[in-house]
């Protein structure tokens, strides 16, 4: 009651709203300050606690100033200076004591004994600005208000500083600063009613009412600007931290190079797009782009220009997809785009198709011309599956598969490509456990003269039943072989096995085995073609070794090397296929190769086709001006035997004159000839 | 500053019913007003749905503005069929001047146009060439006179 008649009756009621309305602000900013206080650490943490405790201690005494400036007492006033300035000092480092003692972190009360410190500085700062007042009359203290004064202040000082550090977290600023302001008004007027002066007979003049108003004032104006500068600091302070935050934050989910977004951000994009699309049947597209002929631009032209391709990629990929779709860098040369809302096919072609569109129109970079394409992989969710691990593995399927299909195109993913590849991965792990086993077959196919009468020699072939897949053609296990890096080995047993069985056979039987452009390249070939023959006791000249002109193409100046070698120690050289590829005629003479086998896709072809026949008579030409022998493979009909014979090629093979057979077989085949001649 | 000549060809992807010639207008006038603010010059000639178009300008410039062109999905089949560092220009006054074969086009400019079509497969240089001979010859025949050289 007394409280509230001192309020009410002994204050100017202008001075009491000013000093409340700057103890309310005052204590929310401060408490704002102070939270941010408690999460910094260091130099920080003494920063914030310095601008904090000026900020509070600021607007405490301010609020207690201007107050005690409204009191109106009928006696006259002076204040002592150093008192009132001790006043304020006691102020700012009380709280800031305070605040140093809350943020102990090891201490669990620290926050109760730091708020009580506050208050118990706010009781100092009062009650030292209270001797500071001097008024001319009997002045009367009442302890049991001082008394209650202080403790109401120290426990809602705590209560404050414990709500900041431990409360609930919306609001609990604003509940802290209220609890705050609380205790600077409540021990204030708790104070001043404490306190009555009765004035001395004789002297009726009251308090220079003017002079404070100016001095209340200045002192309201000051300290808005410092509870003001704290709030400023703060806010910059927030602003800048949010701006690194956020600078980091896309740095984080960011790719370097290309300013797209990153795998992470791709991954987490996806998992998302999947959780919704389970949660409300929102359909999407993830295509997978993979650029074609990307390395030998950083091979030929440098890292800065392959970058600046990737850049130009990037830009065109967003061209290409639909606002709002997410376009990834995943890797050095792979995208990934995740399309949104699009479930059917024909959108899903028509992004896939852009952006084939878009990567292969040429470039300028750094004054060069580059062409690239890229392949598209295409899964569309959920047709194609409904997980991020599958629908990324199945549009890397068809990815591969796009890849496959020559590059520079696009395909949607199939349950068949899934087969495919399970096929694949058998062979591969069946063709490794084969090749650790020797459960390869090798079948020989009789090589006649021209009249189809005499067997001259036989081509070795390769067979292989896979145990899970049954009969695999060599065309197709072999390039699996040659991937594996299996191939060197399958064709050392190879060589090994056949000069074997050759060995066996009459001496004017030849040899041929085929030799994979791998094994050409390896520069051990040499050897293993003498420890063969060798192993065997088979002359040399009986062996030949077939090789095709995509060996030669691909390092002509290795193959070269090893080819020279080999015929150095009698074995000949013969070009199969010929005809098919680049048919490159300097490679006749540059290469020590001794025959030609004509390419049965001409050979089936005759008599009938005029294109075939002028082909195949000009090889056969070729062969007799180089000096160089000619057999015709695939043979399967007796027009086209006449028709070769004709032209004189030397040697024929083919189903019509034999199918390849086992060597037991073959040996037989050789008796009987040798019985009906 | 070297200079940098750029041909290239493309094949339209415009919508017909809309009027063709409206569009392709619209096209060389805002490629006209781009290219006047990086000193771009050149020539788009339109004949039978296909763009052929010669640019002039600094390296750099020439290879932004053909940078935006390989982005722009109102074409297809974008082929570079010519980049030379050249020591002048041979289209210093256009900006982007327009060479389109539409109804009113004369019968003389006409063939000319499907000569330029042709050369650009075979010949470079000698379509350039024709394509500002063309163009001489149009100046000859309406005076312009919002050309500035």
């Amino acid at each position: 009651m007394r409280v509230i008649s001192c309020v009410v009756h002994d204050h100017n009621l202008w001075f009491v709203m000013v000093a409340a309305i700057l103890c309310v602000t005052g204590s929310l900013v401060a408490t704002t300050l102070i939270r941010r206080t408690f999460l910094e650490q260091g130099v920080s943490k003494a920063h914030w606690c310095f601008l904090s405790a000026f900020v509070a201690g600021g607007a405490t005494w301010a609020t207690h100033f201007i107050a005690m400036l409204g009191y109106q007492v009928p006696a006259p006033v002076t204040l002592d200076g150093p008192l009132t300035v001790s006043s304020a000092l006691i102020a700012v480092g009380g709280i800031g004591a305070g605040l140093e003692i809350a943020s102990i972190r090891r201490f669990r009360f620290a926050p109760i004994f730091g708020g009580a410190t506050i208050g118990l500085a706010i009781a100092s700062m009062h009650y030292t600005g209270m001797f500071a007042y001097r008024a001319d009359g009997a002045v009367r203290w009442d302890v049991g208000y001082i008394i209650a004064s202080i403790v109401l202040t120290v426990i809602l000082s705590a209560l404050a500083v414990w709500r900041l550090q431990n409360g609930a977290e919306k609001g609990r600023t604003v509940q802290a600063g209220l609890l705050l302001a609380l205790a600077i008004v409540g021990l204030h007027f708790t104070g001043m009613a404490a306190f009555t002066v009765t004035p001395m007979p004789g002297f009726s003049q009251g308090a220079d009412s003017e002079a404070f108003a100016t001095m209340a004032a200045a002192i309201g104006l000051v300290t808005s600007l410092i509870v003001g500068t704290g709030l400023s600091s703060y806010f910059l302070e927030r602003k800048t931290r949010s701006d690194g935050e956020t600078r980091i934050a896309h740095i984080a989910m960011h790719d370097a190079l290309t300013d797209l977004a990153n795998r992470r951000q791709f991954t987490e994009a996806l998992e998302s797009e999947c959780a919704k699309l389970k949660k409300y049947g929102r359909p999407f597209t993830l295509l997978m782009v993979d650029l074609d002929r990307f390395k030998p631009i950083n091979d030929t032209l440098g890292h800065p220009a392959g970058d600046e391709v990737l850049r130009r990629v990037s830009r065109r990929l967003l061209v290409a997809v639909r606002r709002g779709d997410i376009v990834a860098r995943i890797g050095g040369d792979e995208f990934a785009i995740i399309s949104f809302g699009v479930s059917d096919a024909t959108q899903a072609q028509s992004i896939a198709e852009r952006i084939i569109e878009l990567v292969s129109r040429p470039m300028i970079v750094q004054d060069s011309v580059v062409e690239i394409s890229a392949s598209v992989g295409v899964a569309v969710a959920p047709q194609h599956g409904t997980e991020p691990d599958q629908l990324t593995k199945h549009a890397d399927v068809a990815l591969y598969s796009a890849k496959q299909s020559g590059k520079h195109t696009y395909r949607f993913f199939e349950p068949s490509l899934m087969l495919a590849i399970q096929r694949r991965r058998t062979l591969e792990a069946s063709l490794r456990r084969a090749c650790m086993r020797d459960e390869f077959r090798i079948v020989y196919q009789p090589v006649f003269n021209s009249d189809g009468t005499e067997i001259c020699a036989a081509e070795a072939l390769l067979r292989w039943t896979c145990p899970e897949r049954g009969e695999i053609a060599p065309s197709e296990f072999i390039p699996i072989a040659e991937e594996q890096g299996l191939v060197s080995r399958i064709g050392a047993t190879v060589l090994r096995q056949t000069c074997l069985d050759a060995a066996s056979w009459p001496d004017h039987i030849g040899l041929a085995v085929n030799v994979s452009p791998i094994q050409l390249l390896d520069p051990r070939l040499p050897q293993t073609v003498r420890q063969a023959l060798e192993g065997a006791g088979l002359s040399p000249h009986r062996l030949e070794l077939e090789i095709t002109e995509t060996a030669l193409l691909q390092n002509d100046e290795a193959a070269l090397k090893v080819l020279n070698q080999i015929r150095e120690t009698g074995v000949r050289i013969s070009l199969d296929d010929f005809g098919t590829g680049y048919s490159s005629l300097s490679y006749l003479h540059r290469f020590p190769i001794s025959r030609i086998k004509i390419d049965k896709s001409f050979v089936q072809k005759l008599p009938d086709d005029a294109g075939s026949a002028s082909i195949v008579k000009a090889i056969a030409q070729l062969g007799a001006s180089l000096n160089l022998e000619i057999t015709a493979e695939g043979i399967e009909t007796s027009s086209q035997l006449n028709f070769i014979r004709e032209y004189g090629c030397d040697h024929v093979q083919g189903f019509l004159t034999g199918r390849p057979v086992s060597n037991e077989a073959f040996i037989g085949l050789m008796t009987r000839d040798s019985v009906s001649a | 500053m070297p200079l940098t000549r750029l041909l290239y060809t493309s094949t339209s992807c415009l919508p017909e019913q809309n009027g063709l010639t409206v569009q392709v207008n619209a096209i060389a006038q805002q490629a006209a007003e781009r290219n006047e603010k990086c000193a771009v010059t050149g020539v788009l000639v339109f004949i039978e749905n296909q763009f052929i178009q010669v640019l002039e300008g600094g390296g750099p410039e020439i290879e932004e503005t053909f940078e935006r062109i390989c982005c722009d999905l109102r074409h297809k089949s974008v082929r570079l069929i010519d980049l030379v560092v050249v020591k002048e220009r041979m289209f210093p006054c256009w900006k982007m001047q327009l060479l389109s074969d539409k109804h009113e086009t004369t019968l003389e400019l006409r063939d000319d146009l499907e000569t330029i079509s042709f050369l650009v497969g075979v010949n470079a240089k000698a379509a350039v060439e024709k394509i500002r001979k063309c163009l001489d010859a149009q100046e000859s025949t309406t005076i312009r006179h919002n050309l500035v050289c």
